[in-house]
């Protein structure tokens, strides 16, 4: 019996999602290892009966808080994709308003109508097996962990920061061209691809369990930044602070 | 063997003649701070020879960042692994007497009791053009007497007036200047290898004793606070470890193809620095600390690997501190330790 697998979405663009369905040399390869039992992007049907379910997008409505435990249920595996899934990644960032400023900003006088509460990650409402961060998530790492699970290996993510895979793909350090950086406080698994095409790493994996984040706010002043960017720099994809839930 | 004179035509000449039998390497200038890579030459015109470091050393040409050791077909009947050896002849041109010593230094690591095959396979194959360099301020190869080498290279060049010096190492090295526009050396410019060599000692980055001393002083300095000092700012991610040319530890991976077909077997950098390093199966970390970690990694190099191979695993390249960001130097921890020794301030036994 192959694993029934669903593909849920909450908050987020459902880009995650679309990663997977844009996995096109290798989707024939995933469903001989997995059946998709339900997944609104990609197919009509539906099942209640699910053996892994993978979660793009945070949890920002009470009816997402009600829809999650139900999958909960549902589900043997739940398993977070994607930063906003992850540790409630971008979406995190209008925590930091009153919820009616928030509507108000975004959809005017009309905006007291929608349900909405703080962003937070799938973890924070109910218990993971496992979670992918990145925005969107990291093809390759999707499809190991699918083999993973097929096979009764317990996946894992790398726990240690971008500077690996930058000296890896044989970078020059982007500090040194000028760019500011969250490398050295993000977890690997993304190949250093930002930094690989001439970009800098905006910590969209979310930290690595152990940041050294006091070195690093003294490394980006040091290279000019004040401390308000330097926190913009630290909560662009990491400012879900649970005591603001 | 023999001493020659190559002038800059001479240098194209022969690196297109090392074009015609191999891929040659060559420091490339780099976009930004002053930065070098090693690089496949397309134009020798672009190589840089008058340059400080390189971001990675030429260790990569011999082990790389991440490589297949055994290949294996999965499904009916025996498991069938292959070993994958992937080998091209290779000059590395442009090679510092640090990284000279760097390569020596895993050749001795590599080969010791088990041989490994595919380090040794692409260093068999690989012909090293070296040639002499100016210190920055973060090289300290005087302290570790890797300023000048006298073995491991083919040729190697020092910087004449617009022109090379070109000594010969080995038979290879030979054969790789027939037909190439050379001349004999003055006795002025022969002497100009000894006047730059003197010049080049004279470091203000260096340690305050000889290295030959420094098993004896870390002997004892495992309790030291010295390491928490400079572990405070450690983010643990490595660039030390992967930008050493001494640094030679992996991590090997079997990765099984999505359809199941076959699987290979991979090994990839690592190094101590990093926090799971050092984690075993039942999830217990032998080096959870991060002054733990930089502590195992400079007894390593000046410590357990020197007392076993009689050199120490640090060629003074710099390439550590230079690309840390938050500028942990082993000169400044060396020192702090003699320091330490001298005020009587050792633990003994730990």
């Amino acid at each position: 019996m192959k694993p029934r697998v669903a593909v849920f979405s909450f908050t987020c663009c459902e880009g995650c999602s679309l990663t997977i369905l844009e996995c096109e040399n290798e989707l024939l390869d995933i469903v001989n290892l997995v059946q998709f039992v339900r997944w609104r992007e990609a197919m009509t049907e539906t099942s209640d009966d699910i053996d892994i379910a993978f979660v793009d997008g945070s949890i920002s409505t009470h009816s997402d808080v009600r829809k999650i435990k139900q999958i909960r249920e549902m589900a043997k595996l739940v398993i977070p994709i994607g930063a906003c899934a992850y540790n409630a990644g971008l979406n995190a960032l209008k925590n930091r308003y009153g919820m009616g400023e928030v509507k108000e900003m975004v959809y005017g006088p009309d905006g007291a109508q929608f349900d909405t509460i703080p962003a937070r990650p799938v973890s924070a409402v109910v218990p993971v097996d496992f979670a992918l961060p990145q925005c969107p998530i990291d093809r390759e790492e999707f499809l190991r962990t699918v083999r993973d699970l097929v096979l009764g290996r317990t996946p894992r993510l790398p726990d240690y920061p971008l500077c690996v895979e930058c000296k890896r793909a044989g970078n020059d350090c982007v500090f040194w061209k000028g760019m500011k950086c969250m490398g050295p406080v993000t977890r690997a698994g993304c190949g250093a691809i930002c930094p690989s095409n001439g970009d800098y790493c905006e910590g969209c994996r979310g930290f690595v369990d152990h940041p050294n984040e006091q070195a690093h706010q003294e490394t980006l002043k040091e290279h000019g930044l004040t401390v308000q960017e330097v926190m913009n720099y630290f909560n662009l994809f990491n400012s879900y602070d649970e005591s603001q839930i | 063997m023999s001493v020659r004179v190559i002038d800059q035509a001479g240098i194209r000449q022969l690196v297109e003649k090392l074009q015609q039998e191999a891929k040659v390497v060559a420091p490339h200038r780099r976009e930004g701070r002053d930065q070098w890579a090693f690089q496949e030459v397309t134009d020798p015109d672009l190589i840089t020879l008058e340059y400080t470091t390189t971001t990675l050393p030429p260790k990569q040409f011999a082990w790389p960042p991440r490589e297949t050791l055994i290949r294996a077909r999965l499904g009916e009947g025996p498991v069938q692994a292959e070993p994958v050896v992937e080998v091209e002849p290779l000059v590395l041109f442009g090679v510092h007497p640090c990284d000279i010593y760097g390569l020596q230094s895993l050749d001795i690591a590599y080969c010791h009791e088990h041989v490994d095959p595919n380090y040794v396979a692409r260093r068999q194959q690989m012909r090293i053009v070296g040639v002499d360099c100016v210190p920055d301020e973060w090289c300290f190869c005087a302290s570790m007497g890797t300023a000048s080498v006298d073995s491991g290279y083919d040729l190697f060049l020092t910087p004449l007036d617009g022109e090379y010096l070109v000594e010969v190492g080995t038979e290879a090295g030979e054969a790789m200047l027939e037909g190439i526009t050379t001349r004999e050396p003055t006795a002025a410019e022969i002497k100009e290898v000894k006047r730059r060599l003197a010049k080049k000692l004279d470091q203000d980055h260096k340690i305050h004793t000889d290295y030959h001393n420094l098993p004896l002083r870390f002997a004892g300095a495992a309790n030291s606070p010295v390491w928490e000092k400079h572990a405070e700012r450690c983010y643990s991610c490595g660039t030390c470890v992967l930008t050493c040319p001494l640094c030679m530890c992996f991590d090997v991976l079997d990765e099984i193809k999505l359809d199941l077909s076959e699987t290979r077997r991979d090994r990839v950098w690592d190094g101590c620095m990093l926090e799971p390093f050092a984690e075993v199966a039942s999830g217990e970390n032998f080096r959870e600390e991060r002054f733990q970690r930089l502590r195992h990694r400079h007894f390593r190099k000046y410590a357990y690997l020197f007392t076993k191979f009689g050199r120490p695993y640090c060629c003074g390249c710099g390439r550590c501190v230079r690309q840390c960001l938050v500028h942990i130097d082993p000169v400044e921890i060396i020192n702090d330790l003699l320091e330490e020794h001298e005020k009587g301030g050792v633990t003994h036994g730990a």
